[in-house]
This record gives C-alpha cells, sequence and structure tokens, in this order.
C-alpha cells in the first residue's frame, strides 16, 4: 500500500491511502501513519485510492484519531469508496470518526474555529 | 459446487494465502456483484485471523480450511478449525461507541461480519467449528 502526505495551502496536512490496507502490511503501515500524522494539527485521511480496509487495520485508524484527540487534534477522514464506507459504517468507526465527501468540507470542518 | 482449500496451519501468512486464494476463485465468478467481493474479502480475513489470534489447540497444531459455495445471488463461505469451541453467534461483540475518547482500539471484527452477512450459522463436531456465513 502507498501512502503519500501533502499539505493544502491552509495549512491541512493530507495524507492518502492507496491501494489495499491488509494484515500483510498493518504493522508497518501503522508505524508509518502514526509518525506522519503525530505532530500535524489537522490531518485528513484520503480513502479515494483505498481499495480494500480490512477489519483488521480499523484499529490503525481509530488509533491515530484516538492519539490526534488526546494530543487537542483533529482528524477526519475524506472521500472512502462505497465499499470502504461499508466497513466504516458496520463496525461503527463512522461514528467515531467524521468522513466526509469533499475536501472543501473536510478542510472547512477541521480549521472551522467556532467563536467564543 | 462447494471448493476447499486443504487445511492449513492457522497462521496470519497463510490468512493472505486464504485471501488470495478465494480472490482468485471469485475472479473465475464474474456475476459476483464487486460490493459481495468486497464483503466475501472482509468477512474471510476477519473470521480466519480470528482463528490465528485467539484460537489455540491441546496439541498446538491448530489447523483451518476454508470453502467456498457460489450461487446465483452471492456467495457461501465455510470457515472450519480445530481450535477450542468458539460461537460467532453467542460471541457479545462490545457496545457500538459513540465517543472517541473512550472507544476501544480493536474489538469489532465479529459486528463487522454479522453486518454484513445475510446469514451466519455455527455448530461445533467433534473438535471441530464449523462457520457458515451467506454473502450476497
Amino acid at each position: 500500500m502507498e501512502i503519500v502526505s501533502e499539505f493544502t495551502e491552509r495549512g491541512v496536512q493530507i495524507v492518502s491511502l492507496k491501494g489495499r490496507m491488509s494484515i500483510g502490511d498493518l504493522q508497518e503501515i501503522e508505524t508509518r501513519l502514526k509518525a506522519l500524522v503525530s505532530d500535524k494539527p489537522f490531518v485528513i485521511i484520503d480513502l479515494t485510492h483505498l481499495n480494500f480496509l480490512f477489519s483488521m487495520c480499523l484499529r490503525t485508524l481509530v488509533i491515530c484519531a484516538k492519539d490526534a484527540e488526546l494530543r487537542g487534534d483533529r482528524l477526519v477522514l475524506l472521500a472512502p469508496t462505497e465499499n470502504i464506507l461499508t466497513v466504516l459504517k458496520a463496525s461503527g468507526v463512522s461514528l467515531l470518526v467524521p468522513v466526509y465527501v469533499h475536501l472543501s468540507q473536510a478542510e472547512e470542518a477541521l480549521c472551522f474555529k467556532p467563536e467564543v | 459446487m462447494r471448493i476447499f482449500t486443504n487445511e492449513m496451519a492457522a497462521t496470519l501468512d497463510n490468512v493472505l494465502v486464504i485471501i488470495g486464494w478465494a480472490e482468485d476463485l471469485a475472479h473465475e465468478h464474474p456475476d459476483l456483484a464487486p460490493a459481495s467481493l468486497n464483503v466475501l474479502l472482509v468477512c474471510l480475513q476477519e473470521m480466519v485471523a480470528n482463528v490465528a489470534l485467539h484460537a489455540t489447540h491441546p496439541d498446538g497444531f491448530l489447523v483451518v480450511r476454508v470453502g467456498l459455495e457460489f450461487k446465483p445471488a452471492g456467495v457461501c463461505v465455510f470457515i472450519e478449525d480445530n481450535g477450542f469451541p468458539f460461537d460467532p453467534i453467542k460471541y457479545s461483540p462490545k457496545h457500538v461507541d459513540t465517543d472517541l475518547a473512550s472507544a476501544g482500539v480493536g474489538g469489532r471484527g465479529v459486528r463487522i461480519v454479522r453486518q454484513l452477512t445475510s446469514a451466519m450459522s455455527y455448530d461445533r463436531v467433534g473438535e471441530w467449528n464449523f462457520v457458515r456465513l451467506e454473502i450476497g
């Protein structure tokens, strides 16, 4: 599986997962993903090009989201395919980590600061 | 017609072997909907990985074999192992977490399989667990 990281003009990190997220490379994916997002305040995990998400790999996404929340940072998921969304919903992970269809929506949700 | 793998050691490496076998076989059945193929691979990986990670055998030789039976409307999956008795139908998954801070990081596998399959059955015959899943 390929992992690509880039930043938007607003400083939001987009981590794109491409290919198949399977148990064969679970440890490596978890290590790389955690290292990439560990010090970023706003992170979008782009699932557009993720073909398969096996259930054990959900753990990695939940760990990253929990770590972000503990730090006071924010992490959301973007544009899962129908197959991926099926797994996110069946597992209940879509109730824990926000899922957005469009990049602009995800970016807005991350950067929006409510008035005090 | 049911087609089975050989009995193989229940290891995570063999989970991948079984997934590859199932995927190759599924591609010989183009009528199988892409969504059903996705569910097949997700559920198969989950159930076989559960055996590899959690089951035990008194003699330490834990084996698993998997069968598939393609039907016009989907596919039936048969997972058989010689581990200690485990009925996934009676297993109670944890409640659905709605709060990220208190949510566990794992333990969602059986819930996923229940949600995605149209039927699930379990039998214990001799020293073997027999799980049957219907998809599609």
